[in-house]
């Protein structure tokens, strides 16, 4: 069988508006914890609207925090770039709502329990023992040749790229364990079509991106490996060429299709939002499962309904890898894991995480995954519950 | 020297002399000689344009007509070679377009000064400037650079070259204005009626109506001149000023008296004050909007440039008359005045031409002449029925004229030049000075206002109200900055000393010292005012700041450079310093470091996060907000203006809005109009200000954050400013984008502007509203209307003055329209019926001036109706009257006719046909009509409704008038005879009393029928 994942670089412009909202969204908490915040932005060409509607005394400014954003991303071209960039936004300020300004630290447990779902949401966490991180191996991998690609252009190793790429990891499996890797295809954008030659363009990618990210991979590419260039032609990147949405990128920011994700977007939510802060708590379960030796794989499905605190189902799934079988599992779960909206909050922190990182905390997930990441420390990454696990 | 320029027609070609644009003598010179040139049949030559159209015999084509030119233009090169060269000035060498006859006279000696030029000489010298270099030109117009002309260089000039003034148009005559009257298609038809009735023995009807021809004229002659008046009391409004250096200072004068060589200070708002070539540029650019129609500002520089015949467009090194600075400064050396610029020459082709006719004058204009058409063929049936019918030619061809004569609409023109005149004049006493005629109809039109942020919303009195800076908030109250904590000196703080000293020393304000006291006056922006008064107020000696920190040069803020930098030399601290500030992103990120305490620390990312915070903070009250930054190097070092600078801190400054701002916004709202406002300031500030506005009306708050707006594609840009309500750092400049966009959008746009870089966006809006207090001389010589006192409710009257004006020309034409269709319906009628004349050919005339004029006139002053500022604009484009308003007045005809007849008809039963029952039909028609001019005071409020207009008393008097004019020809027995009424008996009085009133009861009735005005609800969804 063979498996496909994509990744994007932060220069796409899907990923583009992720950023820019978790951008927003951390500014509000960077000032007030307690800010309530739903930004969606869209891009296309030269224009970025960005749609705020949030409850806080917060004043933040959203056209400049998005030309931050473009300009830490790299774009600089004439046709688009921090400065020439127009922004539509559209701010819309809601009542301030004091049953959401509680500091979790000091809730009872009782209060906790009365602090209930306000979307209705079925979400996936998913672990599997593929790489270290616990992630499936070929979204982990085509989030690294990503991350790589836009180093190179940051470095400014090969400054002819443009800040918009994309890859494409396709890896083999055997039995569910993968084997090989068949192919891996490259798009990056120049900023010129006609730039550099195609083949040396293959060769430095060869040489700067797949070899150095595969350098210390057990499975590396093969003779019979496919890569691939911009098999297409000359790929052409950035919002002059092709729009961006926030929320359009849910498999890159998750699991690369290689398990189920909830198609809820996940960037530009506070963390009153259990459509984000869910998914975190399902993946922190899974991710401590594998971890603690209970199953090579894990899926965590938690179902959320308006109005109640703890999640109206939680089914474990372990595709027959499970050392216990799942029911045991999912009683571990709810013996060692909190899934009620503002347990998650406090276990986090994650209202009060943005204002302990000054570059941003919500916007260094929106690129590259929210997962499995091993360049940034991630509570929901953590494994710290596995050895309770283990001792049941 | 000579260019073919258009050759496809056989025998005709257009060639482009050199020399010949601007050069009167040349081109007489040229006419006379070509005049003798056998294989030339014709030839034109233009000083305006420089070109030379020749038609030429078969034995030619282009090229040997061009090799005959060019010897004919080195025969007269040579020729004037062999001459004496004339003394300094002495010869009578002037060759002025006003006084050829000295050219003709001389016409080697004014050749002599093409060819040679002298600029002594009164016709002013045409050299290819842009080619020549900045040295070259200074030194051919005889000034220098750095310290101009002297003062009696400048007076010579002045009195040798005359002003620098453009020709103005003539106004036109008494006389022309009188005899404009009788020049119309209904007097063409009055007079051959009075022809055909002394033709045929009618010698009284002859002179009847040549009363009414004269009267007719008397009228529209007085209103007509009135209006004249008005209008051209609206040119002297402005005048336009420059700054010049003379004697080595820079001094402000009159445009008039800029002379060439004069050297011009150009700065953002700038309006060049004549051609010129610029010798100094940073940054500059200049909108030529008006020149070349391009509507993106040209950069400029000072470079020479290489080909002659450069395109005006792309003389990049030119500045020309009329033009505005919208970013940078330089210098530029005055080479061509008056009538000699560029917009000079355009004049001079346009002076002949009118002025153009406003588009309801158009509309007027073409339906009167289709009204004409329309009345002459009804008439043309009423003759051919009577003709029919049996009735003598002669008669009947004096009948249907007369009914053409005063069915004819003659005061269709009038009625909106009249109206406009008033609106004028209305508004003249509201404090809105209207500048263009075609203002007053627009401004009742408008859709979208465009409101500038500062000084139009808010006071435009700033005032530093908080301070940021070394980590720690200090509050600013009258200036003064407020001690904390250890109450150490404010000065003694070295980040608190330094910002100081910025605010003082990157500042564009002019100090003038009142007093020994140390009292100033300051002229300036209001942030830079405010920005020195808490200098000044702090304890430091700005005088003496200014000489301890040379002043070594300037970087004004440019489009997309939010930020202004003066680069100064202390040689007391052996250094030299780059002062920063502007907006506070751009400036932070100039910088890499802080100065804490006096101490300089590295910027760290956390410490940056806290000065965005804290702006945000600021902004986010509607402050404006500004930060600062210095730079120091010493004096070996060169000066690096891109090197990482030092971090002082924020200042917010607070600028109230005015006073009722909020419920005039409303009131645009409530009147189904947009409000748009655009500032410089960031996005958060400007949010605030808005939110603060209910800008937005029902619908949410969109803000267009875009500091380079012509990058966006103006589709795109169209397609956003539909919605957008806030535009936020946006450079003045590009104002012009936005009002386009909102035009291409198909929205009628007004725009506020106070002239610094305003002029081009206010000349582009529909209506360009000056501020009159804070407004500079650019902004009220572009603006349509200027608004005295700054006062944004005069804004609102303007609009409800342009409505009402609109809605008047309406009621006036609808009137007008509506009367003179009864005539006819009730001759055609009777005419129809087989049931004789009911009016007689002196009734008709009677009617056309008794019921017709001063009623209609009367409407043109109706107040606005009640709920005018409620009704949503008409769209633009839309005719005066729909295809449903002429059915309407056709039915409104309809019922007042069916009125008239019936009376005729009882007279007819009761006395059979003849005058008598004629009175009947001429008494209730004419008092069915004067009543039908209180039912034109609006097509929606009825006297049976429950808001009524304001009472009219000019409709009450001239309503009144007609009406006892009209009751004198039933008691006067003279009068009764020349009309050929009979006496009423009671019974006859009451008839025609219950026809005239029972059909103005009708349609009144009608308008409680009829659909009400189209609601704002309707028209925006």
């Amino acid at each position: 069988v063979i498996f496909t994942s994509e990744s994007v670089t932060e220069g796409h412009p899907d990923k583009l508006c992720d950023q820019i909202s978790d951008a927003i969204v951390d500014h509000f908490l960077k000032q007030d914890p307690y800010a309530r915040v739903r930004a969606e932005c869209a891009v296309s060409s030269a224009i970025i609207f960005i749609a705020v509607r949030y409850a806080s005394d917060a004043k933040v400014d959203f056209s400049y925090l998005a030309r931050k954003v473009i300009q830490r991303i790299g774009y600089d071209q004439p046709d688009f770039n921090a400065k020439i960039c127009s922004i539509l936004s559209a701010p819309q300020e809601l009542p301030l709502n004091m049953a959401h300004r509680f500091d979790e630290d000091k809730l009872s447990d009782a209060e906790i329990d009365r602090v209930a779902a306000k979307n209705q949401v079925t979400l996936f966490g998913f672990a599997c023992d593929q790489t270290p991180e616990l992630m499936p191996l070929p979204i982990t991998l085509a989030n690294r040749l990503a991350r790589r690609l836009a180093e190179l252009r940051h470095q400014k190793t090969l400054a002819y790229l443009l800040p918009d790429g994309k890859v494409q990891v396709a890896v083999a499996f055997e039995k569910y364990r993968p084997v090989r890797i068949h192919s891996v295809t490259v798009m990056a954008s120049l900023e010129h079509p006609k730039q550099v030659d195609p083949n040396k363009l293959t060769e430095a990618l060869m040489e700067n991106v797949v070899k150095p990210v595969f350098k210390n991979e057990k499975i590396k590419p093969d003779k019979e490996t496919r890569i691939l260039v911009n098999p297409d032609g000359p790929y052409q990147g950035g919002p002059t060429h092709h729009s961006g949405l926030t929320g359009r990128k849910s498999a890159v920011d998750t699991y690369g299709e290689y398990a189920r994700h909830s198609g809820d977007a996940l960037s530009g939510k506070d963390p009153m939002r259990v459509d984000r802060i869910g998914a975190y708590a399902a993946r922190y379960a899974a991710k401590n499962i594998v971890a603690a030796g209970l199953a090579s794989e894990c899926e965590v499905m938690l179902s959320y309904s308006i109005g109640i605190t703890r999640p109206v189902s939680l089914e474990v799934q372990t595709f027959g890898t499970g050392k216990v079988p799942d029911a045991k599992i999912r009683e571990l779960l709810e013996r060692h894991f909190e899934f009620r909206l503002a347990g998650i909050m406090k276990h986090f922190r994650l209202r009060y995480l943005p204002s302990k990182h000054a570059d941003g905390y919500f916007q260094r997930v929106a690129a590259y995954g929210h997962f499995g990441r091993s360049d940034i420390e991630l509570p929901w990454e953590k494994t710290d519950r596995a050895a309770a696990l283990k001792d049941g | 020297v000579i260019h073919a320029i258009h050759t496809a027609v056989e025998g005709r070609a257009r060639f482009r002399i050199e020399g010949l644009l601007g050069s009167e003598s040349l081109k007489r010179l040229l006419d006379e000689r070509l005049a003798g040139e056998k294989d030339i049949l014709s030839a034109s030559a233009s000083s305006l344009t420089g070109n030379l159209l020749v038609s030429y015999n078969s034995n030619n084509n282009h090229h040997t007509i061009a090799f005959l030119l060019e010897d004919i233009l080195q025969e007269v090169r040579g020729e004037t070679e062999r001459l004496p060269a004339p003394e300094d000035g002495g010869a009578p060498a002037a060759a002025q377009p006003e006084s050829p006859s000295p050219a003709r006279a001389l016409p080697i000696e004014t050749l002599k000064r093409f060819l040679e030029p002298d600029h002594e000489g009164r016709e002013q010298l045409r050299k290819p400037w842009h080619t020549l270099e900045a040295e070259t030109v200074t030194s051919v117009v005889r000034t220098r650079p750095d310290a101009g002309l002297s003062a009696a260089q400048a007076a010579e000039r002045l009195k040798d070259y005359g002003p620098n003034l453009l020709p103005k148009p003539e106004a036109r005559s008494g006389a022309a204005i009188f005899l404009e009257q009788l020049k119309s298609l209904p007097v063409a038809l009055l007079g051959a009626a009075a022809g055909i009735s002394a033709v045929t023995g009618g010698l009284l009807d002859a002179a009847v109506i040549g009363g009414v021809v004269l009267a007719n004229a008397v009228i529209g002659y007085f209103t007509e001149s009135g209006a004249e008046k008005t209008m051209e009391s609206l040119k002297d409004l402005v005048h336009p000023t420059a700054d010049v250096i003379r004697d080595g200072r820079e001094i402000h004068l009159p445009a008039e008296e800029v002379v060439g060589g004069d050297v011009l200070v150009l700065k953002p708002g700038t309006y060049i004050a004549a051609d010129s070539r610029i010798i100094k540029a940073d940054r500059l650019s200049i909108d030529e909007s008006m020149l070349t129609g391009e509507s993106r500002p040209v950069h400029k520089s000072a470079a020479a440039l290489k080909h002659e015949n450069t395109p005006l467009a792309d003389r990049e090194n030119m500045a020309y008359m009329g033009t505005l600075v919208t970013g940078g400064q330089g210098l530029a050396v005055v080479v061509a005045t008056g009538r000699f610029t560029e917009v000079g020459s355009l004049q001079a082709m346009l002076a002949e031409t009118e002025a153009p006719k406003t588009p309801i004058e158009l509309q007027l204009a073409l339906m009167g002449n289709q009204l004409v058409m329309a009345c002459g063929a009804i008439c043309g049936v009423v003759f051919g029925i009577g003709f029919l019918r049996g009735y003598g030619l002669v008669q009947m061809l004096k009948m249907a004229i007369s009914l053409a004569a005063s069915a004819v609409p003659e005061g269709l023109p009038a009625a909106a030049t009249i109206n406009f005149a008033m609106g004028i004049t209305d508004l003249r006493r509201h404090g809105v000075l209207v500048r263009k005629l075609q203002a007053v109809e627009t401004l009742g039109a408008v859709q979208t206002v465009c409101l500038d942020k500062t000084g139009t919303i808010t006071q435009n009195r700033m005032s530093v109200i908080e301070i940021f800076a070394g980590r720690t908030r200090r509050e600013v109250a009258g200036d003064v900055i407020r001690p904390i904590g250890d109450g150490r000196d404010i000065l003694a703080i070295g980040e608190i000393r330094h910002l100081l000293i910025v605010c003082a020393l990157c500042n564009e304000v002019k100090i003038v010292r009142r007093d020994e006291n140390g009292v100033f006056e300051l002229f300036g922006s209001s942030t830079e005012t405010a920005l020195m008064q808490v200098a000044i107020k702090a304890g430091f000696d700005v005088y003496g700041l200014q000489e301890d920190f040379h002043f070594l040069e300037a970087r004004l803020r440019a489009e997309n450079r939010l930020y202004m930098s003066s680069l100064r030399a202390c040689p007391s601290q052996d250094c030299r310093y780059i002062f920063t500030k502007g907006s506070p992103h751009e400036v932070l990120d100039l910088c890499d470091r802080e100065m804490v305490d006096g101490e300089i620390l590295a910027l760290t990312e956390d410490r940056r996060q806290e000065i965005h915070i804290e702006n945000d903070r600021m902004a986010g009250r509607g402050l404006r907000v500004l930060g600062f930054a210095f730079n120091r190097f010493t004096l070996k070092q060169p000066i690096d203006e891109s090197a990482p600078m030092v971090w002082l801190g924020l200042v917010a400054m607070a600028d109230p809005v005015r006073g009722g701002v909020k419920e005039l916004i409303e009131v645009f709202h409530r009147a189904g109009m947009e409000t748009v406002m655009i500032t410089g300031d960031q996005s958060t500030t400007a949010y605030a200000v808005a939110r603060e506005l209910n800008l937005g009306g029902e619908k949410p708050l969109k803000i267009l954050d875009s500091a380079e707006l012509t990058s966006l594609d103006p589709e795109r840009l169209q397609a956003l400013a539909k919605n957008v309500h806030v535009y936020s750092r946006v450079s003045p400049a590009h104002k012009l984008r936005i009002v386009q966009a909102l035009q291409a959008a198909g929205r009628i746009v007004a725009m506020t502007g106070d002239g610094i870089n305003d002029g081009p966006a206010l000349k582009a809006a529909n209506i360009g509203i000056a501020m009159g207090e804070s407004g500079t001389d650019v902004a009220r010589e572009v603006a349509d209307i200027i608004i005295e006192g700054d006062d944004l409710e005069r804004l609102v009257e303007a609009l409800r003055g342009g409505r009402t004006t609109y809605g008047n020309i309406r009621k006036s034409v609808h009137f007008f329209l509506s009367t003179n269709m009864t005539e006819i319906l009730v001759m055609f009628a009777c005419m129809a019926l087989g049931l004789g004349f009911p009016l007689n050919v002196m009734q008709l005339l009677w009617i056309n001036i008794i019921s017709d004029i001063f009623p209609g006139l009367a409407l043109s002053r109706e107040a606005p109706e009640p709920d005018i500022m409620e009704q949503a604009p008409r769209p633009p484009g839309t005719p005066l009257f729909s295809g449903r308003d002429f059915r309407d007045m056709a039915v409104e005809s309809g019922i007042i006719s069916t009125g008239a007849l019936a009376a005729y008809a009882y007279g007819i039963g009761r006395y059979g046909q003849g005058p008598r029952a004629g009175s009947l039909a001429f008494q209730a028609l004419v008092f069915g009509q004067l009543l039908h001019a209180f039912s034109c005071r609006s097509d929606h409020h009825s006297i049976f409704g429950r808001r009524h207009p304001r009472p009219n008393p000019y409709l009450n008097l001239a309503v009144g008038g007609s009406l006892a004019l009209q009751a004198l020809t039933l008691f006067i027995p003279g009068l009764r005879g020349f009309l050929g009424v009979a006496p009423p008996t009671l019974i006859d009085a009451a008839v025609i009393g219950a026809s005239a009133l029972l059909p103005f009861i009708a349609n009144e009735a009608r308008k409680l029928a009829r659909p009400s005005h189209p609601r704002i609800e309707e028209v925006t969804t």
